[in-house]
């Protein structure tokens, strides 16, 4: 079957063009990308079929009406046939027309049903990697659920936070404008990956070509997906569901590796995390400058996109933080907007970050800038607050 | 009011036979052919708004990186482009249709509840007035953020927007009372006004497929409203239907819109479709092929078009027995629109055809309309769809159905009866290169979309990848050249109205059908006592 | 004005547009709890 439908779709006006355009520019992509997974590789080949099926009735079509037009003039003394309707193709047309039309219908759907079958449910009884895929406003958040380290004797799954690299942040390295990240999603190639997916805010929709599945990550739901991811290589690819402002800078880079470089990348996650969580449970006063170069960074990071760099916002979305009443005024409603967020707009809770992550930025936002409140918020203000 | 009454407004008017002077013949206006022309002229000037819109995003999409539009600003043309030329253009034009032929082809002396037709044409306004304040709040200091949803205004991201969501949410509830009002007039009309010997089998194609449209716009429409209204009040009184942390879902709100979505798609071609079933025979000199096939399809189209409407949602995360039934029922769709658009193939095939501009706009969307119609079916396979899903390929194949399949018909139908109208032939000569323009403009706009979507470009973003950036700087300038060439559009219907060739009583030689026996432009009141069918 | 049906067809139209009304009353009426029923089944599956 698939070796036919490529024989097809080799017919097809798609990828005729493709093969032209191909040749001359090699970056201009106009058809899918070469699949990255047997899933993606299934839904290449049946898009390649009825993308022929539909090329091969729209010749039909054009053949049928443009023989029509040339010939069925009145310039060149064509007499019309006032009694056409009245052939017996004309008597049965209403049998013989939706007949063939079913036909046609028929063959697609017995290939799509077929196609359908092995891509749209995860498979059972097999081994599988979970990974719990949030859709944020405006960032993604990736969790592997079957690896995890102890932190204070409770199981934390090993978490990526992805985020859109502003273009003078991005490297050589990265996928390039609009689609460089931050941390990019890692996945052992070889393996069955199940995708779950769901979101903290609005609506949003994970989708990398080169995997082709694609999916909501709906509030209050947990969407599955499945690949088998079979080539090693990085993917991009971005949000597909209208989320808000800051829609087209939600880019997703997948980055599949040997199994080996899978293993040891998971541990330096896990020490990293390891770190992190003994700094944060650190019983200290944090001295001033500490607190305001780890709140640059973390501000930067994972408030900036809304509240800019430079504090000032862009409202009336996203309002400004440099003056604000909450900034500037009492702690304890500064705390609490961060904290529980502020329902019915973009604001979401900030209750997940560690004690010390969000003493440092709200330390930040209450000195960076023109604010100068003098306050100095330590971790277990945090504590006491949550 | 006593029958005396009445009986002396008729002969008052009897007397004069002339409409009322000044600003009261527009703003109490009864008559159906002043309100067609309202309804027309409103869909023109929105035609524009839609239109302007458009070119804004095109040419932020001109090259990647911002240029022209703030993120939020740019999803507010987005939405405001959709709704205009839906609710604003295609809807209201098709009713002005409606309005100025369905009386004159069925042998009424007007629509059946006049008063109800004026108040369905002044909701209008008021809607676009409230529409177009939702875009223009959020620019005042404390008017809240701007709408940018998309015309999906989909929960939870419609919930954090401003003022401005709330004023949408009102126009879409006049827009929807004012197509409801319309839809219950047509109908009457048809049922109750027609010619006293001709019977529901003999009307023109044309009416039947507003008949049917009217059917479908009674029943969905008030989904919407409900839907909308559910909405509003997840916004301001503390409900949550649509809020999953209040024990409510976001994806019920999908499914009331695309219940209402999907039949809408065939609310906005049928009507154009009919006008075809008017062109085609005429200019072919031949008559229409299948009258009959073509009803049973279009209601075919109805019953079918009304119980799939979840093939634009897709990845929701459906069961798999759920999404089968989905797309083999769209699938299925392809069997009445085939059956409709080989009909019309089959009235030119053997036909004496001569390609003034109504047949060349009808050849245009037979040929484009089915290219759309097949991208559907490519659309409509889930597996493949996983990948089509919110990309450009989507937004290529829908404009390829509803340019042809919507406006290109009203052009055909406006250039068509525009002598009969206006009693003055158009520019030929004009109307040729507009059409030949506007068609190869839209394709140079809308084909390389296609390749874009495919390569793995998302529909409604602001900025994109350097990778798409040469099909998207084409699409820019098919799209500038496609919008300016309305100007030449609305140029030809000035010349038009102001003067010209008197039009004869039978503009089209081919032509058939009863508006054809009044003179042109027919007179204020037309049909006072009712036409005698031919024995034909 | 001279439009003015005789009141036979006016009564007839208006008794068509009443019950054509009512049929628009019942889809908004009926389109919460009923689609809401629909949406169950079609993601859970027909139980």
């Amino acid at each position: 079957m698939a070796a036919i439908s490529k024989r097809l779709g080799a017919l097809s006006v798609f990828s005729l063009l493709a093969g032209w355009a191909g040749g001359a520019r090699a970056e201009m992509a106009l058809n899918f990308p070469e699949p990255a997974a047997g899933v993606a590789q299934e839904i290449y080949d049946i898009h390649m079929l009825t993308s022929a099926i539909a090329t091969v009735l729209l010749v039909i079509i054009l053949v049928v009406v443009g023989y029509s037009l040339y010939f069925h003039r009145k310039s060149r003394g064509y007499q019309a046939d006032q009694h056409f309707h009245e052939t017996w193709f004309g008597q049965w047309s209403w049998v013989i027309v939706p007949v063939l039309v079913l036909g046609i219908d028929l063959t697609i759907a017995d290939s799509a049903q077929k196609t359908l079958e092995k891509v749209w449910e995860v498979p059972k009884n097999v081994d599988l990697m979970d990974v719990k895929v949030i859709g944020h406003q405006w960032w993604w958040e990736y969790e592997y659920l079957d690896h995890s380290v102890e932190i204070d004797g409770k199981p934390k799954a090993v978490r990526v936070e992805s985020r859109y690299l502003p273009e003078d942040q991005a490297g050589e390295e990265t996928a390039g404008y609009l689609r460089a990240v931050d941390n990019p999603l890692v996945l052992p190639v070889g393996k069955k990956v199940r995708f779950l997916h769901t979101s903290a805010d609005v609506l949003h929709a994970f989708w990398v070509p080169e995997l082709a599945v694609k999916k909501d990550a709906i509030p209050g739901y947990v969407t599955e997906t499945w690949v088998d991811l079979t080539r090693e290589g990085r993917f991009s690819g971005q949000c597909a569901e209208l989320c808000g402002t800051w829609h087209s800078r939600m880019p997703i880079e997948v980055e599949v590796v040997s199994q080996e470089r899978f293993k040891s990348w998971m541990e330096e996650q896990k020490q990293t995390m390891l770190v992190a969580a003994a700094e944060a449970s650190l019983d200290k006063d944090w001295t001033r400058e500490e607190l305001m170069e780890k709140g640059r960074g973390n501000y930067n990071t994972r408030c900036a996109s809304c509240h800019q760099i430079n504090g000032e916002g862009l409202p009336p979305a996203f309002p400004a933080l440099t003056g604000s009443a909450i900034v500037m005024g009492p702690l304890q409603a500064h705390l609490d907007i961060v904290l529980n967020g502020k329902p019915g707009t973009a604001m979401t809770p900030w209750n997940t970050l560690t004690d010390l992550e969000l003493a440092s930025i709200i330390t930040y936002e209450r000195n960076a800038w023109k604010n100068n409140t003098g306050d100095l918020v330590q971790p277990r203000d945090i504590k006491a607050a949550r | 009011m006593s029958t005396a009454t009445i009986d002396l407004a008729h002969d008052h008017d009897h007397e004069h036979h002339g409409p009322p002077k000044g600003l009261k013949r527009w703003l109490f206006s009864t008559n159906h052919k002043d309100i067609g022309s309202m309804y027309l002229i409103f869909a023109l000037t929105m035609l524009f708004a839609g239109g302007v819109s458009a070119m804004a995003i095109r040419l932020e999409l001109f090259l990647p990186g911002l240029q022209l539009l703030d993120p939020d600003l740019y999803n507010n043309l987005v939405t405001n482009h959709a709704l205009i030329m839906i609710f604003g253009a295609v809807m209201p034009a098709a009713a002005g249709l409606a309005n100025w032929m369905i009386p004159l082809m069925i042998g009424a002396p007007d629509m059946a509840l006049p008063r109800l037709n004026n108040l369905s044409f002044w909701i209008l306004p008021a809607a676009a007035t409230m529409l177009i304040l939702s875009f223009i709040v959020p620019f005042f200091p404390g008017g809240g953020t701007q709408i940018n949803t998309g015309w999906t205004i989909y929960p939870p991201l419609s919930v954090q927007v401003g003022m401005s969501m709330d004023f949408l949410i009102f126009a879409l509830h006049m827009l929807g009372i004012s197509s409801v009002l319309a839809s219950i007039n047509i109908i009457v009309t048809i049922f109750n006004m027609r010619a006293p010997d001709m019977k529901l089998t003999q009307m023109p194609i044309f009416v039947w497929t507003w008949l049917v449209t009217a059917f479908l716009l009674i029943l969905v429409i008030p989904v919407l409203a409900g839907g909308v209204t559910m909405l509003l009040f997840d916004r301001h009184f503390g409900t949550s239907f649509f809020n999953a942390a209040g024990g409510g879902d976001p994806v019920l709100f999908q499914h009331l819109f695309w219940f209402f979505g999907h039949p809408e798609v065939y609310i906005l071609i049928l009507p154009s479709l009919g006008v075809l079933a008017s062109v085609v025979p005429t200019f072919s000199r031949k008559p229409l092929f299948g009258y009959s096939s073509l009803v049973g399809a279009m209601i075919a189209i109805m019953i079918i078009g009304m119980v799939v409407w979840a093939h634009h949602q897709y990845t929701i995360g459906m069961s798999l027995g759920a999404v089968s039934y989905f797309m083999i029922g769209t699938i299925i769709i392809s069997i009445p629109v085939g059956l409709m658009i080989f009909n019309y193939m089959a009235t030119m095939w053997r036909g004496a055809m001569t390609f003034e501009t109504p047949m060349l706009f009808a050849v245009g969307i037979l040929l484009m309309f089915s290219f759309g119609g097949l991208t559907g079916i490519m659309l409509a396979v889930v597996p493949a769809d996983m990948q089509y899903h919110d990309s450009m390929f989507v937004v290529a194949h829908f404009h390829y159905v509803l340019m042809p399949g919507a406006i290109f018909g009203l052009f055909a139908g406006v250039f068509y009866w525009l002598p009969k109208w206006t009693g003055h032939m158009y520019d030929e000569k004009l109307a040729k290169i507009f059409f030949w323009v506007n068609v190869i403009s839209f394709n140079v706009t809308f084909f390389p979309q296609h390749f874009i979507g495919l390569a793995g470009m998302p529909r409604r973003i602001v900025d994109y990848h350097v990778m798409f950036t040469e099909f998207n700087v084409l699409s820019s300038i098919g799209a500038m050249v496609f919008g300016l060439s309305h100007l030449l559009f609305l140029y030809i219907i000035i010349k038009t109205v102001r003067g010209g060739k008197q039009a004869e009583n039978k503009v089209w030689e081919g032509a058939k059908g009863l508006e054809w026996e009044l003179s042109s432009p027919p007179p204020f009141h037309s049909w006072t006592t009712p036409p005698k069918l031919a024995a034909s | 004005m001279s439009a003015d049906n005789a009141p036979e067809r006016r009564h007839k139209n208006l008794r068509l547009a009443w019950i054509l009304a009512g049929v628009a009353l019942l889809m908004l009426l009926s389109s919460i709890p009923f689609w809401r029923g629909l949406l169950e089944m079609a993601i859970n599956g027909v139980q």
